[in-house]
């Protein structure tokens, strides 16, 4: 009996979730897009970082994840409006991170990769939500790119939408994430 | 028994070791740059901000030539023409910008270059210093000079501002001016005293700016065409890209070295013109 529970107990340690981290050498890529008046926002940024612990033969098992983008360094086209994103919108002299602390909670083995589900704690802007996040991991040599598309309601974290002649901006801002994620040991 | 226990423990804690995380952030947090102006400018006068780097800053402005108290048979001075000014600009970097204007009054060009030179927050409050060099080329006087170098203008602005209560801004800009009136009989010059406030309301994006410009030393006009302070007042609306300003003052004269040259006419209420100022930024 109790060989068996050592054998079992080495056989889960064999099958040790791997951890990938963002590979900051590649072309990664968040995108932040909001509706306003007059103008529409689109902030762009490479500094996305954090970290997947999963495995890859069943990446939902036991899995973890912390991905952060460092808001400073998001830039729209026109410096004016990257300070305006910064003052009026984003207040990123208080709240210079957003991050994503979760785990993967559906899972559905694709051609590429995986189809996934994660759920966990959206920080942004200094408030914390419960969040839902679909996304897709396809297998590259050293690990994943991960995709996905969700959106953020700007109430949900109190950002306050501020209002040009009585014009309000769009009250959900679209997150777009594109990275890259490789296997470290 | 106990070692089988020992060795089960050992795996758990194993387990429990493995799952930690190794990730450390590769890079330090980016601070957010302050500003205390949204805008370079406030109504008249030059703020410490200059342009973000690499934003081309186009804008046009006009001051109406008719008081506002004329009422409805001149549309509040509409009807009577307008002053007019178009600029150009550009963020060399995130503290030098460079600036190129005419206005139509005497076809007056300025070339302007603006450098922030300092900023901290460790006063207990944000400030920010810049200095603000011109020249300007008067290309139509209104009298004639044999030497050309006459219609030459020079300023030095230099410029402080500061941030109250994280809405108020403040700044005052002394300026030396010199040939203030070209077309005047002796060398003419001004030392202006630029103040200003701006207050923000709150996460909107409009601001209400008060602002004078008074003469402390040199031009006051001649005998029969006094020069008097000028004072302005007005709203800002910002939105993201665009600036734009609605003002009234008693000084129909855009150029930088036009405007701290005074007015002549003196402020009061029959006196006051409206104004505006349209800005855009592009990314280049």
């Amino acid at each position: 009996m109790i060989k068996f529970i050592l054998i079992t107990i080495f056989l889960l340690n064999s099958t040790f979730a791997d951890e990938f981290h963002v590979d900051k050498d590649k072309k990664n890529m968040v995108k932040f897009i909001s509706d306003a008046p007059i103008e529409d926002f689109e902030g762009v940024t490479s500094n996305i970082d954090g970290y997947l612990i999963g495995n890859p033969s069943n990446i939902k098992e036991d899995s973890e994840l912390y991905f952060e983008v460092q808001l400073n360094t998001l830039e729209t086209g026109i410096g004016l409006r990257d300070r305006h994103m910064r003052e009026n919108y984003l207040h990123t002299d208080k709240y210079p991170l957003t991050h994503f602390t979760g785990k993967i909670i559906e899972a559905k083995k694709t051609p590429e990769g995986w189809d996934v589900k994660v759920s966990g704690e959206m920080f942004v802007h200094g408030v914390k939500k419960k969040q839902t996040i679909k996304g897709e991991m396809i297998k590259t040599s050293k690990g994943y790119r991960v995709k996905s598309s969700f959106i953020v309601a700007l109430t949900d974290h109190k950002i306050e939408v501020p209002s040009l002649m009585f014009q309000k901006i769009d009250e959900n801002m679209q997150l777009e994430l594109d990275f890259y994620l490789m296997k470290v040991d | 028994m106990k070692i089988y226990l020992f060795i089960i423990l050992v795996s758990f804690s194993l387990n429990s070791i493995f799952a930690q995380s190794k990730w450390k952030r590769s890079e330090e947090i980016v601070e957010a740059p302050f500003t205390i102006f949204k805008s370079p400018q406030t109504l008249n006068l030059h703020t410490a901000e200059v342009l973000p780097k690499g934003d081309l800053f186009y804008g046009i402005s006009h001051r109406f030539n008719g008081p506002v108290s004329d009422g409805y048979s001149t549309f509040f001075g509409l009807d009577n023409g307008a002053a007019m000014r178009t600029e150009l600009a550009y963020g060399i970097n995130d503290k030098m910008m460079i600036t190129l204007a005419r206005a139509n009054r005497e076809a007056n060009h300025d070339l302007q270059f603006k450098y922030k030179f300092y900023q901290t927050k460790s006063l207990g409050l944000p400030l920010m210093f810049a200095v603000n060099l011109g020249a300007a080329y008067i290309s139509n006087p209104q009298i004639e000079r044999s030497d050309k170098s006459e219609q030459f203008q020079y300023f030095g602005t230099v410029i402080i501002n500061a941030m109250l209560f994280d809405k108020l801004a403040i700044g005052v800009t002394p300026t030396f001016l010199h040939n203030t009136i070209a077309f005047a009989d002796c060398k003419t010059y001004s030392l202006n005293i630029g103040s200003y406030i701006q207050y923000y309301l709150g996460d909107d994006m409009t601001s209400f700016i008060l602002e004078g410009a008074n003469t402390v030393s040199g031009w006051r006009g001649n005998g029969t065409t006094p020069f008097y302070d000028t004072y302005s007042f007005g709203v800002e609306f910002e939105t993201g890209g665009h600036f734009f300003k609605l003002l009234l003052s008693n000084s129909n004269f855009l150029n930088q070295s036009q405007i701290l040259g005074g007015s002549p006419n003196v402020f009061k209420l029959d006196n006051l013109v409206f104004g505006f100022q349209i800005t855009r930024n592009f990314g280049l």
